[in-house]
């Protein structure tokens, strides 16, 4: 990796314009004050570009259900949209996970479908609907 | 039986199934969908990210009738500290709104809920087990089955399968195609190439 530009605090503030011009072409840019660093600055372009390298690392982990949804998002900053993105360039799968529960709860969720299937019969043409061109 | 409501507990449902075509999958008779306003922020506080756009339309589009967009004291919270702060994470405020929003429904009344959780997320809920029995736990992919089992979906594989997919997905499409033209206009050539330190000539 090669190490950024120095500039000092007072050849940063004289430059400032053409030093945040510089960023995304040259890299970020170490500021020091009295020879000690105190800042590293950086171009918002390179950042997303090290999210999305993040992202396309961690997207495998989550597909395999090794990392949840929200480590994803702490680490990158990404959107779920993002996610699918990448899980679409990687071609893979989302988790599936079926949750927890007990007996009647299992009863009750079951129950919901039967009382929806019977009570709407004209629902499943409505939502099979969305599902054309599959 | 008890009256129900689905609360939508984070975004990853909500996306997944924008992105597959399918938020109407949400949408039982008699069951009102709540979606915490927590949960809302999350999802359209981008509209340039893939789903963002259709699940703001889609709610648009059924609230109040079949939708409903929850006030919550965790959102209020979020919007004071993000006034001082712009950059505080919303990390995990759309679950917590969502359990206030569950806390109330059940408030001195007879009825349940169906909590949809993003597949991934259901794993870490340890308090599961300590919910009543109407209220009930379920992810994206078990929600998708179920309706499936009775009839009420064609295939939960395709829905799946199509939210990650770019051929013929124009939600993801769009995304693609807006980043590609994002980059196109980028001027490379108008940036200085002498900087104090630089090595460019």
């Amino acid at each position: 990796m090669v190490a950024p530009r120095t500039l000092t605090s007072s050849e940063a503030k004289s430059t400032l314009g053409e030093l945040l011009g510089s960023l995304a072409v040259d890299g970020p840019v170490s500021i020091t004050r009295h020879g000690r660093p105190i800042a590293l600055l950086t171009a918002a372009t390179q950042r997303t570009a090290s999210s999305h390298a993040a992202l396309s690392t961690l997207a495998p982990l989550f597909a395999a259900g090794a990392l949840p949804w929200s480590k994803v998002a702490d680490e990158t900053g990404a959107s779920f949209g993002d996610l699918l993105l990448e899980l679409a360039a990687q071609g893979l799968r989302l988790p599936q996970v079926t949750a927890t529960k007990r007996l009647e709860q299992a009863a009750l969720l079951d129950a919901t479908f039967a009382a929806a299937a019977v009570s709407d019969a004209s629902a499943a043409p409505a939502i099979a609907a969305t599902q054309s061109g599959t | 039986m008890t009256p129900l409501a689905i609360i939508v507990t984070d975004a990853g449902p909500l996306i997944t199934l924008a992105a597959a075509n399918a938020l109407d999958a949400l949408l039982l008779p008699r069951l009102p969908v709540i979606v915490p306003d927590m949960v809302r922020y999350e999802v359209i506080r981008d509209l340039s990210k893939p789903g963002a756009r259709e699940v703001a339309d889609w709610i648009r589009a059924h609230e109040p009738a079949r939708v409903r967009v929850a006030s919550t004291v965790v959102f209020e919270e979020f919007e004071v500290l993000r006034a001082v702060n712009p950059q505080v994470k919303t990390r995990d405020r759309g679950e917590q709104s969502a359990a206030e929003v569950l806390s109330k429904e059940l408030e001195g009344r007879d009825c349940g809920a169906i909590l949809i959780f993003e597949d991934s997320m259901v794993r870490k809920q340890n308090f599961l087990l300590r919910l009543p029995d109407e209220v009930v736990v379920t992810s994206t992919s078990e929600f998708l089955f179920g309706l499936e089992r009775h009839g009420l979906l064609a295939s939960a594989d395709a829905v799946l399968r199509r939210a990650v997919t770019l051929r013929g997905n124009d939600v993801l499409q769009r995304h693609v195609r807006s980043t590609a033209a994002a980059a196109d206009s980028d001027d490379v050539e108008a940036w200085p190439s002498r900087m104090p330190g630089s090595t460019r000539p």
